[in-house]
């Protein structure tokens, strides 16, 4: 009964391991050498940190039994299970006997003491107990360990110690005859990993080139190439507003229409789209172009480019200055950004298409065998495929950037998944060659930044049933340990009646801010990230046009949006409290996200 | 000469009962481990058990107790409670057997007991609640 019982506590154990555990266990290790292990609710992974990935064979096993793949090798995978359970206690077991041997009473001891100190050792045993009773080849493998030095094991601690490690040996051998038995059922595995959507090199997994080392520094004092941009930019605003008064930070004709305008300068695509619609035109003058059908086909080719041309010169001098958008309120300003974002979109993506298919048909009318005919047909329609290709690109750049506003909006990025395909360089891997480990340092997985996701997926496949991903795992990487943060930022200062002029004064400005990310909240790292340092900020309190040093200690939220802190003038002498706000401004993306 | 952890059980019954009567209580003083027997191999093993006990070594809560015969004394033992899964003490083939901290038998050795079987044994003992 008592048998029972524990095989069927142990099934338990085993089932509900396999319910909640992952396949792929994951430890990070981040630069400071501290160990987390990540379990299937981690979301947030230091941006440095090192990656140790863990197969869980028990659950991998166990898949494979649910799925039918394991052959008849069900007695195998259960006694795995059990050796597997055993060994993870098997630490605290030994330390609990040593405990028990060392505190025993004695015979003489009353029939209370020893009756507790038999149960105390009955229960550090129990789990080699078990073994003792139901591993049928732990007698052959025990025997070869104690012959070995009968001596030395005649300490009862070090007989337990040498069951334990012939169980993991028979549960070593037992996973071997388990994999030779999966195998003959042609069973891989495949495992992939992605830095958002780009497939990154997995050792021993892949055939994907390694990576550029690329070391996000935790103490950076330079300002980025985009953060000097935005301080240009704070600089040209704070003369507007000190000159116009800060309604001008209300107009959206000043900030609005440059955040669209940024992605329309000049497009690879647009400009191959102008190039190829002339063309176009001018071949409706060549000879070989006269037949009617072939002057329609011609002109179809132009239309269509030239039609795209249009939509981007549409858009342009929608948002160019004093355009039509600038009349827009605030909301319908946003909206309407956001609609020709996504058309702007769709009609690139759908241009490869489009000029291919009109140059196609333009090549299959032109019969024509004479050579320079043939080179003018021939270069109209790989003008067109170039035309296509730069599209391509020009999409998913576009798809990028309006993925990264749209996200940070809604506070974190977050990816289809499911799209991250296993691509044709990932090897299919035989469970013989399933290393136990294997590291992925995110420092060799190339350019990343604060709120990229990693993804991970491990599939399994058989020879006649299709591969399935049984794992997916998704953290976002943030920088988690304390680290310099340096943003630009417009700030109002207040010099009180020390200056010559009483009322706030624009100024642009940087934050040189310490932070630290939170592991469990997403919210804390992607939106709040607090920090306290400096502000320093070029003024002009005299308005003289000379630039005056002011510095301040400061504290910032929401990605540095917003700044607060108390300031010393170096120049003038007066000290002075300001607020800041980080604003769009053009040829930067919206506070805190990124720019490759 | 027996072992440091080994007693030996006299050769008479009457005495040998007196021995058991303080052995198999519950609790019991120590696990014990009973061999049978006066032949070279039992003596071999009695020799390693007492080794596996902790010899002179390590001060252990296990025992070793052999005695020459087991007919005489039999019924001391056939009378005891016994794990589940474990036959009789009598069986054909077994040498011996362990005891636990309440005097349950845990494990029988068989005659061709190896090494192996004597830790195994005394483990089965020990584990047993």
């Amino acid at each position: 009964m008592r048998r029972l019982l524990a095989a069927a506590a142990f099934a338990l154990v085993a089932t509900s391991a396999f319910a909640q555990s992952s396949i792929v266990n994951i430890q990070e290790v981040d630069e400071e050498g501290n160990q987390i292990a990540l379990t299937s609710t981690s979301r947030i992974v230091d941006i440095n940190s090192t990656l140790n990935l863990t197969i869980d064979r028990t659950a991998l096993n166990k898949y494979f039994e649910q799925k039918g793949l394991s052959g008849g090798a069900s007695d195998l995978v259960a006694r795995i299970d059990t050796l597997s359970a055993v060994l993870r206690r098997s630490d605290a077991s030994l330390q609990q006997l040593q405990k028990a041997f060392a505190t025993a009473p004695g015979p003489n001891a009353p029939a209370q003491d020893r009756k507790a100190n038999w149960a105390k050792t009955a229960a550090a045993a129990a789990d080699a107990a078990l073994l003792v009773r139901d591993e049928p080849e732990l007698n052959s493998y025990l025997n070869a360990l104690l012959v070995q030095d009968p001596q030395a094991a005649a300490n009862p601690v070090e007989q337990y110690r040498l069951i334990y490690v012939a169980a993991a040996n028979i549960a070593r051998d037992l996973q071997t005859q388990l994999d030779n038995e999966v195998t003959t059922n042609g069973v891989y595995v495949q495992m992939g990993a992605w830095i958002d959507t780009r497939a990154i090199h997995i050792s021993g997994f892949d055939d994907y080139p390694q990576d550029e080392r690329y070391v996000v520094q935790r103490w950076n004092l330079a300002l980025s190439e985009d953060e000097q941009a935005r301080l240009t930019a704070y600089a040209e605003l704070a003369t507007k507003v000190n000159a116009d008064g800060w309604k001008t930070l209300l107009s959206w004709k000043t900030i609005g229409p440059s955040i669209i305008q940024a992605y329309l300068q000049d497009t690879k695509s647009g400009r191959c789209a102008a190039s190829l619609a002339k063309n176009f035109e001018a071949a409706k003058s060549q000879t070989w172009a006269s037949a009617n059908d072939i002057q329609q086909k011609l002109e179809q080719g132009r239309k269509d480019a030239q039609d795209y041309i249009d939509f981007l010169e549409g858009l342009k001098a929608k948002y160019a200055a004093g355009g039509s958008s600038s009349a827009l309120a605030p909301a319908a300003f946003l909206i309407a950004t956001n609609n020709d974002i996504q058309a702007l979109v769709n009609r690139t993506s759908a241009l490869p298409k489009t000029l291919t298919a009109d140059a196609d048909a333009v090549v299959k009318l032109v019969t024509s065998t004479v050579a320079t005919v043939k080179s003018d047909v021939d270069s109209l329609a790989s003008q067109a495929k170039v035309c296509g290709t730069d599209a391509q690109s020009d999409t998913k750049e576009l798809q990028d950037k309006v993925l990264k506003e749209i996200k940070f909006l809604l506070g974190e990025r977050e990816f289809d998944t499911a799209a991250l395909e296993l691509g044709d360089q990932v090897r299919k891997v035989t469970l013989q060659q399933l290393p136990s480990t294997v590291s992925i340092p995110l420092v060799d997985t190339g350019r990343r930044d604060a709120g990229d996701q990693f993804t991970l997926k491990f599939g399994v496949g058989a020879a006649n049933k299709p591969r399935e991903v049984v794992d997916t795992r998704t953290l976002t990487m943030y920088r988690i340990l304390w680290h310099t943060d340096l943003k630009a930022t417009l700030i109002w200062a207040d010099p009180g009646k020390k200056a010559a002029v009483s009322h706030f004064q624009a100024a642009p400005a940087y934050n040189v801010m310490l932070k630290h990310g939170s592991r469990k909240h997403v919210l804390w790292d992607s939106l709040f990230d607090p920090g306290f340092g400096l502000n320093l900020a070029a003024q002009d309190f005299n308005h003289d046009d000379g630039q005056e040093l002011g510095i301040g200690l400061a504290v910032s939220a929401v990605r540095d949006f917003i700044t607060v802190g108390y300031g010393y003038n170096v120049s003038q002498g007066a000290k002075y409290w300001f607020f800041g706000l980080r604003l769009p401004v053009p040829g930067a993306t919206i506070n805190g996200t990124k720019n490759k | 000469m027996a072992g440091a952890k080994t007693i030996e059980l006299p050769d008479d019954p009457v005495a040998a009962r007196q021995d058991l009567a303080t052995m198999l209580v519950d609790p019991a003083p120590y696990i014990y481990l009973f061999l049978f027997g006066d032949d070279a191999e039992t003596q071999l093993l009695a020799t390693k058990a007492d080794l596996y006990a902790g010899g002179d070594q390590f001060e252990t809560e296990r025992r070793v107790v052999t005695a020459k015969s087991f007919q005489p004394i039999g019924d001391c033992f056939t009378a005891l409670q016994r794990a589940d899964g474990v036959e009789t003490v009598n069986t054909p083939g077994t040498v011996g057997f362990t005891t636990n901290g309440r005097a349950v038998v845990a494990r029988l050795l068989p005659k061709t007991a190896n090494d192996a079987d004597i830790v195994m044994a005394f483990v089965a003992a020990e584990g047993l609640a």
